[in-house]
């Protein structure tokens, strides 16, 4: 594919490894942000590609992991509604909540379907009149457009029996979170790419400007993630932490506005509920009061037991940053993609399931 | 072309392309107001280029979710090649 293969090139990713290695001194901490980025990083080996002194870290952008146990018996609760068909992206159906998960309510009775896009969703709400149908929005700066833009069309098509759950979030609030919390020391970033699409470079200045953390955006395949930490190293190296694009095919500084200004339309910013994190302030997105019939939190009322959360499961300091999955005791043993015990071992984006699917010697070793 | 077909297809390219923060780069085979009927791996999808009223017939986007979230600049990509190759070059000479 084009814009892809060119990026997977061997030999200039051992050339790029050899310059890191050349140029790298100092003992640094990266933490790639995004879960994609993750599973990039574990499936092609860059762990050890790049020298001893970098040390890779996962972050919170995993969507699925980050959503909270609440938000999932929400959405479990929702979907033993009666006449109620709940649409979501794959990885949701999966992740068990405090008492169930939406696969359980699926086998229960409950009608749950798996869509690829928000226009899917929109299309059985079209095809099923006599329905409910509640799209559980989760994801970052890259699917809330994708969102509004469904409330949008769902108010010009006059399709009244759609609604969005929205645990949407954004990410420099809770990258700013992470660093306030000082727990885990960061020397650079490698920021999410379609983020970026969508937000551009201005949105991250605040961290290398108050952090002194080096920021750089990353695209998805091996050579980019390559040019992204050999610009961190340089920058560390310097003592010059800024914010650079290493992805400029598809990241321009000013991002997309048009997409940027569908989601203001739809969404206001307030606080979310993280898993691990907690409540993080102006980091998640609320439908606005204009377009609340699309609001299922408005539209419907659903009884909740408290949340529990799994025992033993170290899925929170794995979304912080603060360990590596292989330092949680259930990893690979009791929990396992076939029977995961927390979001992140089951979401495609969680750091557990991409150590947990290239689990060679050198990615099984701790931090 | 059905999600499910794409979803397959996506599949074969390898795991990473089942991430949702994927977007995958497919060429604008035509436009049909803000909807584009776009080709990935020789298949055709429709997609939604609401985003992207930039997006010309030819240029490659970048699809996530059945949207194209921006238009993949050629220029930049070459650009990226070269200052590859250069700091792998810089790798050889000490």
């Amino acid at each position: 594919m084009k814009f892809v293969d060119e990026y997977q090139d061997s030999k200039l990713a051992r050339g790029l490894a050899r310059r890191i290695a050349q140029r790298s001194t100092k003992t640094v901490r990266l933490m790639e942000f995004c879960g994609g980025h993750t599973h990039a990083i574990l499936r092609y080996g860059i762990r050890q590609l790049v020298p001893q002194t970098v040390e890779m870290r996962s972050g919170p952008g995993c969507p699925v992991c980050v959503t909270a146990t609440v938000d999932l018996d929400r959405a479990i609760a929702l979907a033993h509604l009666p006449d109620v068909i709940i649409t979501t992206f794959g990885d949701m159906i999966r992740v068990p909540g405090s008492y169930s998960s939406l696969q359980q309510a699926k086998a229960e009775g409950a009608d749950v379907r798996i869509v690829y896009s928000t226009i899917d969703a929109l299309d059985i709400a079209k095809a099923n009149p006599g329905k409910s149908i509640i799209f559980i929005g989760i994801g970052f700066e890259t699917t809330a457009p994708t969102v509004a833009a469904s409330i949008l069309r769902a108010r010009q098509e006059k399709i009244e029996n759609f609604y969005v759950l929205s645990l949407n979030r954004l990410t420099p609030p809770v990258m700013k979170a992470l660093l306030d919390s000082g727990e885990v020391k960061l020397d650079g970033i490698v920021c999410p790419g379609h983020v970026s699409v969508i937000i551009g470079s201005h949105p991250y200045e605040f961290i290398p400007r108050d952090y002194g953390v080096a920021c750089v955006i990353s695209g998805f395949e091996p050579l980019d993630i390559l040019l992204c930490i050999n610009k961190l190293v340089e920058q560390i190296e310097k003592g010059e932490p800024k914010v650079e694009i290493a992805y400029s095919r598809g990241v321009r500084p000013e991002g997309n506005r048009a997409a940027r200004q569908l989601m203001k339309e739809v969404f206001e910013i307030g606080a979310a509920n993280w898993r691990g994190i907690g409540i993080v302030p102006q980091s998640g997105l609320k439908i606005r009061g204009k377009y609340q019939q699309f609001d299922a939190d408005k539209a419907f009322s659903v009884s909740l037991k408290p949340p529990k959360e799994p025992k033993g499961c170290r899925c929170g300091d794995v979304i912080r940053g603060a360990v590596v999955p292989v330092e949680c005791p259930l990893f690979g043993q009791v929990c396992t993609p076939e029977r995961p015990v927390g979001p992140c071992m089951v979401s495609s984006e969680g750091a557990c399931a991409a150590y947990y699917q290239y689990r060679t010697p050198e990615n099984l070793q701790g931090s | 072309m059905s999600s499910k077909a794409l979803v397959c297809i996506v599949g074969k390219l390898g795991l990473k392309y089942r991430t949702m923060c994927l977007a995958v780069p497919v060429k604008i085979a035509s436009i049909d107001g803000d909807e584009a009927e776009t080709e990935i791996a020789g298949v055709r999808r429709r997609v939604s280029i609401a985003f992207t009223p930039e997006a010309k017939v030819g240029d490659y986007v970048l699809l996530h979710t059945g949207y194209a979230i921006g238009v993949v600049d050629e220029a930049e990509a070459e650009e990226t090649l070269k200052l590859l190759q250069e700091i792998a070059n810089l790798s050889e000479v000490r």
